[in-house]
């Protein structure tokens, strides 16, 4: 709560605010060709230019013991080594007395490039003979999987990763279906767009390294450096302060290894930060191609799915590789099937490269699977509400063979959109299927990670002070405040007595990084088994004292502080410490960890923790004429299991939510001609602001109880955005007739739907069939 | 990204701010609403800008002899609540509406706009449409320039280095006269994609004077003059929106280089233009 007055107020201290003595600036040359091979870099100009410290390019990063990092694929340089890849890789850092002199520099490096054809799509990619990126395969194991799963790095030329399931009879489920159709969905590529800049200070001293960053995964970029500097990990020590924004742009190895290089050429400490033009050059999110075959039988029961998902990984692997993973096993969505087969591949372009994105392949695998499920429901004569009834998972059925159950009520949320939308009522309007229509959509994601760990740390002082140490970053989710909530709540102390601890990685204790919206139920559980183990010291001692089982007492806030309580009588606890021990006082530190099991039989090798709805309703008004669609009303719901803190959750989804409104209706990241990005600065590129917000945003959290984190809790970060983007197009349907089935959801397309519309349907055909 | 370094003076006379325009490498700056986001795309990179701010008697808004003249430093916003400009100007007021946010309505400049001349702003449409003339000075002379001779194409005008507008003079509208202005954006608070500007005087259900002047499809502001001719000659009793529309769409269709869209949207725009201003009236 400090916080949010410290954010407004301009207090908070970001790793863009870290500042050392002596500390020297650095700046990018990057590069203005999609494709090119580097014959030689001429940096005697500025390194001549006074104030220049020194210039770092590729010939310093291949002396490393391993100069690549890329989550299961290693294939990223952490600067360009020969080679050139999209506009915007960076070619040479200068270090600097100062920014100014930097950016100076830049424009006196000679960069010798023999230019080679651009591989700027899909198409291009897998075209035969195309320009590939890479001659040599890379280092990194394929993603573990369960069974009926497949995963394979770099399987064919330009194709980084491939992840594939299967289960059942697809082909004989598929001939004997009373229908089957088959739909293509494309959807755009957008930025991250975090307000605070990617940035770092590296500053190396008495042998070891010390890093402030804004990445989200402090452990998991300690791991990256110690084996890309050979390196113990004892020897690197990173911060992990306030991040402004990251939304799975600032995760996994980034930028933090080229800093270190930089302080340890500079022999200074370097900060480097990027500006939002450079920030949105970092990463984006998977554009693609994804085309479902879907059975059903005669009654709308979903029979068997063939999906093949092509995914535009850009030009290096970052963590592509998860989401296709995620994308392709999740694309069945929250039904029930006989047989399945799905694949997902990552071509590569020469584009900025793609990465996790607040879902992992989520939105990509709803949109699509949802669209269709409406577009099979329209074309079978069932409305597509009852559709999605007969076919969801029930409470507990598992969401594949192996798998854990669907721990939400699906039909719950989806009645409570539809209350909340008025969906039921919607044929009522004057309006209805003449401009004006509403549609529905059930995101699934799973949560919590694939077989994820974490431990943490509570600490109470003499005086009932209690300190949590976990490393799960503030991202502006919350986090400290939600784990300080988990611990108190535990410990029966006031959430005021907590703080939550800065997290470096020399101290705190280990996660994998906050992601899969898995900080609540598993660093949360590692909390609350910390703050279980803290309280029952704390009980023993005060036992131990008063000469009693330590069964008989409770711990609680008192009028003269905290205390224990035994029957009737309290004692306050800071004087028994303080007679006991003296001197300064005393701290309990209790202990917790969890880990979730592998287990070969789920066929991604983890029964999935925790399940993550998002249910979606939206209406529309479409202006026939000029295309221009009105968002009337979004609803938006997920399930926390149990909110811990209810403000925060529904933060989560509103927000979640307004990302995928944001590219179903106008972001897009583009490319000129397939080579140079069109609007990758901050004034073109737009993401939503409040005046483009629908008539009415709508966002509510579910409690259904059957989370496996504290309290029956579980995460629900990243769900909002799942189900958006499908409820959006399936209302342009109700209201028009038309399909569009490229995001964004631009006047343009929709006209060009429309238009589409008159000349397949006649016009007196399409007025008898409404 | 941060500006090239440049210079900066804030004159308190108009002769001053003339001088110092005169320098090479000046650039005026008026509310900053496009230049300063170019200058930190480093896009402009001038030697010195000279603020107008400080200088006297370039806010005014006054009618005179059947013409309304607007001051160079008036803001959208103060042009939109002035009793002058909504009785002389109607389309003035209608197509500030459509004028980025509140906070660019608030520093913008209505001369500004005209200069940036960006074929997707407003103001160029609402001034060719009404046949505004600008006053354009410099330090050695001042000359009158026509709204649709100083728009020269995308981002390109009329005025000379060492020039600014001192006035726009729009002629007060006839009695009868009705106003609309219709735009299709990507996005609120976006750059249109195809816009237009209306204004007719009916007098006694007969259309006069009509102004149809449409953006999006052409570099600079197109007049429909066979629009407004087919509306002035339309017998009694014809549907004038749909009239205006299907003319419009013949007009628009026969333009080399025009959007798709914009092409699609422009003949129904001008057609809901009509329909508004005879609802009106």
């Amino acid at each position: 709560m400090d916080g949010l007055n410290d954010k407004v107020g301009g207090g908070t201290r970001y790793a863009f605010d870290a500042a050392l003595p002596g500390m020297r600036h650095a700046k990018l040359l990057r590069s203005p060709h999609p494709h090119a091979r580097i014959l030689g870099i001429d940096a005697s100009h500025a390194l001549a230019l006074p104030g220049v410290v020194c210039v770092v390019t590729g010939e310093d990063a291949a002396r490393l013991p391993d100069p690549h990092h890329g989550f299961s694929v290693r294939d990223q340089p952490l600067i360009a080594i020969g080679k050139v890849r999209y506009v915007g890789d960076p070619v040479a850092a200068v270090v600097a007395m100062d920014e100014r002199t930097a950016l100076a520099a830049l424009e006196l490096i000679a960069v010798d490039y023999e230019v080679l054809e651009p591989v700027p799509t899909l198409d291009a990619a897998l075209a035969p003979g195309a320009p590939v990126l890479f001659d040599e395969p890379h280092p990194g194991a394929p993603l573990g999987v369960g069974a009926g799963s497949w995963s394979r790095n770099e399987p064919a030329p330009n194709v980084l990763y491939e992840y594939g399931y299967a289960r059942g009879e697809i082909d004989t489920d598929l001939a004997g279906a009373a229908h089957v159709f088959t739909d293509s969905f494309a959807i755009s590529r957008i930025s991250h767009y975090y307000l605070e800049p990617y940035s770092g200070v590296a500053r190396i001293e008495d042998g070891r390294i010390e890093l402030w960053t804004c990445n989200q995964d402090p452990f998991m970029i300690r791991a990256d450096i110690s084996r890309m500097f050979g390196l113990p990990v004892n020897d690197i020590c990173l911060h992990s302060p306030m991040i402004g924004g990251g939304f799975g742009g600032k995760s996994y190895c980034k930028l933090e290894p080229l800093i270190v290089l930089m302080a340890m050429k500079a022999r200074a400490p370097v900060r480097l930060a990027l500006t939002l033009d450079e920030s949105l050059l970092t990463l984006t999110k998977h554009a693609g191609v994804l085309t479902l075959t879907t059975g059903v039988d005669a009654e709308g029961r979903l029979i068997a799915r063939r999906s093949e998902l092509k995914l535009d990984g850009g030009a290096y692997a970052d963590a592509s590789a998860m989401v296709a993973l995620k994308a392709a096993y999740r694309v069945t969505g929250p039904y029930r099937w006989k047989s399945v087969f799905s694949r997902a591949s990552i071509i590569r372009t020469t584009t900025i490269p793609a990465g996790s994105y607040r879902g992992f392949g989520g939105t990509q695998a709803s949109y699509a699977s949802e669209c269709q499920i409406d577009m099979i429901a329209r074309r079978i004569g069932l409305d597509p509400y009852e559709m999605r009834r007969r076919n969801l998972l029930d409470v507990g059925e598992p969401f594949a063979p192996g798998d854990s159950g669907m721990d939400s009520d699906l039909r719950r949320g989806l009645d409570e959109v539809c209350r909340r939308l008025g969906y039921h009522e919607r044929s009522q309007h004057p309006g209805h299927r003449n401009g004006r229509g509403m549609g529905l959509a059930i995101g699934i994601k799973d949560g919590g990670g694939t077989g994820n760990h974490a431990q943490a740390t509570v600490t109470v002082s003499h005086t009932g002070a209690v300190t949590v140490s976990a490393a799960t970053t503030e991202i502006g989710q919350g986090a400290g405040s939600t784990l300080c909530r988990i611990a108190t709540r535990t410990l029966g102390l006031p959430l005021a007595n907590a703080r939550y601890a800065p997290i470096d990685t020399d101290r705190t204790p280990l996660n994998n990084g906050t992601h899969v919206s898995c900080g609540t139920t598993v660093t949360g559980t590692a909390v609350q088994r910390a703050a279980e183990d803290a309280r029952a010291q704390i009980l023993e001692f005060a036992a131990e004292q008063l000469q009693c089982p330590a069964a008989d007492l409770t711990l609680e806030e008192s009028g003269q502080g905290w205390a224990v309580r035994r029957g009737a009588d309290l004692h306050p606890l800071a004087p028994l410490i303080m007679s006991w021990f003296g001197g300064v006082g005393y701290v309990f530190i209790g202990r917790g960890g969890i880990k979730v099991p592998y287990d070969e039989r789920s066929p991604v090798r983890a029964r999935n923790l925790f399940w993550m709805p998002s249910w979606a309703g939206a209406e529309v008004e479409i202006d026939r004429e000029t295309g221009r669609l009105r968002v009337l009303q979004l609803i938006v719901g997920g399930d926390a299991g149990h909110a811990i803190d209810m403000a925060s959750c529904v933060g989560q989804i509103a927000g979640a939510a307004l990302q995928a409104y944001g590219l179903s209706l106008f972001e897009e990241l583009r490319y000129r001609d397939g080579a140079q990005p069109e609007n990758a600065d901050p004034r073109a590129y737009r993401v939503p602001m409040a005046s483009d917000l629908p008539d009415r945003f709508d966002c509510f959290v579910e409690e259904h109880g059957m989370g496996p984190g504290p309290f029956g809790a579980k995460g629900l970060g990243e769900s909002g955005m799942l189900a958006v983007t499908a409820a959006l197009a399936n209302a342009i349907e109700d209201a028009t007739g038309a399909r569009v089935t490229t995001t964004p959801f631009t006047g343009e397309r929709i006209l060009a739907a429309l238009d589409g519309l008159d000349t397949v349907v006649p016009m007196d055909q399409r007025s008898a069939a409404e | 990204m941060k500006p090239a370094p440049f210079d900066y003076e804030s004159p308190v006379t108009l002769d001053d701010a003339l001088a110092l325009l005169d320098r090479p490498g000046a650039c005026p700056l008026a509310g900053g609403q496009s230049l300063i986001p170019n200058l930190s795309m480093r896009r402009t990179r001038p030697d010195l800008l000279v603020d107008l701010r400080r200088v006297p008697d370039l806010r005014s808004i006054e009618t005179n002899a059947g013409t309304l003249r607007i001051g160079p430093m008036v803001t959208f916003a103060e042009a939109a609540a002035s009793p002058e400009v909504r009785d002389a100007c109607p389309l003035v007021i209608e197509a500030i509406r459509h004028v980025g946010s509140p906070a660019i309505r608030n520093r913008g400049t209505l001369a500004g706009n005209l200069v940036w001349a960006d074929p997707a702003s407003e103001l160029p449409l609402v001034a060719v449409a009404l046949g505004a003339v600008l006053t354009l000075r410099r330090r050695d002379g001042e000359r009158e320039v026509a709204a649709a001779d100083f728009l020269l194409g995308a981002f390109e005008c009329a005025i000379r280095p060492g020039e600014i507008v001192t006035s726009i003079r729009f002629p007060v509208a006839g009695p009868g006269a009705r106003a609309s202005f219709a735009e299709v954006s990507p996005r609120r608070n976006a750059p249109a994609l195809a816009a237009v500007a209306a204004q007719i005087e009916v007098v006694d259900g007969k259309v006069r004077a009509a102004r149809i002047v449409v953006g999006g499809v052409h570099p600079v502001p197109l007049r429909l003059t066979a629009v407004e001719v087919a509306l002035e000659d339309a017998g009694p009793g014809t549907d004038l929106p749909d009239l205006g529309a299907s003319v419009a769409k013949r007009a628009v269709g026969s333009l080399p280089d025009a959007a798709d869209y914009a092409s699609a949207v422009v003949p129904p725009l001008v057609g809901r233009t009509i329909a508004s201003i005879l609802a009106a009236s």
